[in-house]
């Protein structure tokens, strides 16, 4: 070992005793290395309407506005109130109301489980007090800066993948339910009144809600109320004009403060439809939390492939590499590789898999005739650099699998495409197969053509790529460490304000 | 064991190709058979001749680079020959914690709270900000 080797050597040693050490970098080794399972946080944070496991009491405005989440989630997904529920519910929005008299959100729910009720006559009062409230609050923002409060305390560091959680974890089925009421009411009552009035409370839900489907509900029932919700299937340009007209409308129905604010609210719908309601704005938030995932779990990952690599050479220095000379019977290779591959069918039912497996291992059967002219084993540079890229790549795939069974994958699985990380086992397990096979393969032919026996050829072969693919793994690790730090605080500085306030945060970048 | 089986495993032995445990047990059996070593020997050299090989002798430099080699031994088990690991070691981790503390600075300026030369408002009167009709340099 030269100086400049135990120079590097001392160094990487140092780095990784600083990086588990310093509790900024501690944190980030931790998913991909030994957090595989997803967040308990994620999974079941009282905070979060589609996560808590049982409802708090209904004493402040926060837990209130939990009931009218879950209550929400209920009827979106198709499921019933209880009448009992149904009215405790209306009688908590309206004592909700009394306090917090300017927030439209209390007198919408109102409106919302009266109709659940059957009172039409309750549920038009409420609409009509919602749409003259000032702000629309359903605090959910409030409970999502708590949920990412445990969730830093969990991991001990603030990550942009928390964010990212949050971001999909913000429920909308309130939206959706007050979407659905609207419309409905404008198909029973399409007066001018009520239809300035679910206006004021679509305009309220639109710019309030605070995700980009929150918003969209209201901007889709703002346009309903302009056009009428049953001209959806009409021509273009006769919607357009009754939408252009509905201010005009007002105004001669002596409604001038109301034509103003529809007027207004209109060229914010266009606006909305401009900068938030685009293709791009679901990629942004797509690629963002696919760069948090990376940024959060590719140090451990690193790690862990490292070390994996690290475990396995030194299985192949265990190996009685001086008994692997002898040529064996080529049935024993020809009876292994048959049923290897018979069980790897029976396991996996591919029949790809089982005959590469079969090819493999049957071809130690071929033994060459063993050369006495070179009794020192001298490996060619091109066999090693073949042996090490093939080490190299079978570490990134472990990398690859580490991080798709991470805390934060398996917490943000569901936001994500479909794709190969879909089926993990399938497809790196077969990558990891084919990669193996090859270097086996590799290894077999350039015995044959040295003349020497393949398994203590490919054993050496192993020690020198799984020596040069650790240290790599674990170099990367180390600079990565740094780098994924900083670039997950610039990343978690947009996923935050999508967490918050998704909507504002398209409208104003 | 038969002087055949021996032979096979004299020649395994000197062709490094066996465990320090068959080592020993080679040796025990040239303690108990010497007879069958001489032989082994002597059909070496025949061989040997046979072939037209010159005979194994030991190199003239043999001791000297045994001994080289030995203070080679003695070396990289001393502290000096790890001083450079140790001193990278020290350097890599000092330098790994500076850049982390770079990095998280501003992550941290955040929780200071006011500093004291923060600006505020003595009054509490609404301020006449100036509109676009008024001019700006007033």
């Amino acid at each position: 070992m030269t100086t400049a080797h135990r120079a590097f050597l001392g160094a990487i040693i140092g780095a990784i005793i600083a990086l588990f050490a310093h509790p900024l970098s501690r944190p980030w080794l931790q998913y991909g290395l030994w957090r595989f399972s997803p967040s308990p946080t994620v999974v079941s944070s009282p905070y979060l309407a589609t996560t808590l496991q049982s409802l708090p009491q209904a004493d402040t405005d926060e837990n209130i506005s939990l009931y009218l989440q879950v209550a929400a989630e209920k009827l979106s997904s198709g499921q019933e109130l209880s009448e009992k529920d149904a009215l405790l519910l209306a009688e908590l929005c309206r004592t909700a109301a009394e306090k917090d008299s300017q927030n439209a959100f209390w007198r919408q729910n109102e409106a919302v489980f009266q109709y659940a009720l059957g009172n039409h006559e309750a549920t038009m009062t409420a609409w009509d007090r919602a749409a003259k409230r000032l702000n629309w609050t359903d605090y959910q923002t409030t409970l999502i800066e708590k949920y990412l409060s445990t969730l830093t305390s969990e991991s001990g560091a603030m990550m942009s993948w928390h964010s990212a959680t949050a971001a999909e974890k913000r429920s909308n089925a309130v939206p959706r339910v007050i979407h659905s009421l609207g419309t409905t009411l404008l198909q029973s009552d399409l007066s001018i009144k009520n239809r300035a009035n679910t206006f004021a409370n679509a305009a309220l839900l639109r710019d309030n809600a605070k995700s980009q489907t929150g918003s969209w509900y209201g901007y889709q029932l703002a346009e309903n109320a302009a056009t009428g919700p049953n001209l959806l299937a009409g021509s273009k340009s006769k919607k357009s004009f009754i939408r252009a007209e509905f201010p005009t409308d007002l105004y001669k129905a002596g409604m001038k403060q109301e034509g103003d604010l529809v007027a207004k609210g209109l060229r914010e719908n266009d606006a909305y439809q401009a900068l938030v309601f685009t293709s791009a704005t679901d990629n942004n938030l797509r690629r963002l939390t696919g760069e948090s995932i990376l940024l959060a779990t590719l140090p451990g990952a690193l790690l862990l492939s490292s070390i994996l690599c690290a475990v396995i050479l030194l299985f192949t220095y265990l190996v009685p590499i001086h008994k692997l000379g002898d040529p064996i019977s080529p049935k024993v290779p020809a009876i292994i590789a048959l049923v290897v591959s018979i069980l790897l069918y029976i396991l996996t039912k591919q029949l790809i898999v089982s005959l590469w497996t079969l090819l493999i291992i049957s071809l130690f059967a071929i033994h060459p005739s063993l050369s006495l002219i070179s009794p020192t084993l001298r490996i060619p540079r091109i066999a090693l650099v073949t042996g090490s890229f093939f080490c190299v790549v079978f570490a990134s795939f472990i990398a690859a699998a580490a991080i798709i069974l991470s805390t934060p994958f398996q917490s943000l699985e569901a936001t994500l495409p479909q794709g190969w990380w879909s089926q993990p086992g399938r497809y790196l397990g077969g990558e990891l197969l084919l990669v193996t096979g090859a270097f086996f393969l590799t290894g077999q032919i350039i015995a044959y053509q040295l003349k020497r026996p393949a398994g203590r050829f490919i054993i050496t072969l192993a020690r020198h790529g799984l020596t040069q693919a650790s240290l790599a793994c674990l170099f990367c690790s180390i600079v990565l460490t740094p780098a994924c730090i900083y670039w997950d605080d610039h990343v978690n500085r947009d996923l935050r304000k999508i967490a918050l306030n998704e909507t504002a945060y398209y409208l104003n970048r | 064991m038969t002087k055949h089986e021996f032979f096979k495993l004299a020649d395994s032995v000197f062709d490094l190709d066996v465990s320090q445990k068959e080592v020993a047990a080679f040796e025990l059996l040239v303690e108990q058979n010497p007879e069958w070593m001489e032989e082994w020997v002597d059909q070496k050299a025949a061989l040997q001749a046979m072939l037209g090989c010159p005979p194994v002798e030991s190199s003239p430099n043999f001791v000297p680079s045994l001994m080289a080699r030995w203070r080679a031994q003695k070396v990289r088990l001393s502290l000096q020959h790890w001083t450079p690991a140790a001193l990278a070691a020290v350097a890599a981790a000092v330098g790994l914690i500076a850049v982390l503390q770079v990095i998280s600075a501003p992550m941290q300026s955040a929780t200071f709270g006011n500093p004291e030369a923060e600006a505020k408002l003595e009054s509490t009167e609404s301020i006449p900000f100036p509109s676009l009709s008024e001019p700006l340099n007033r």
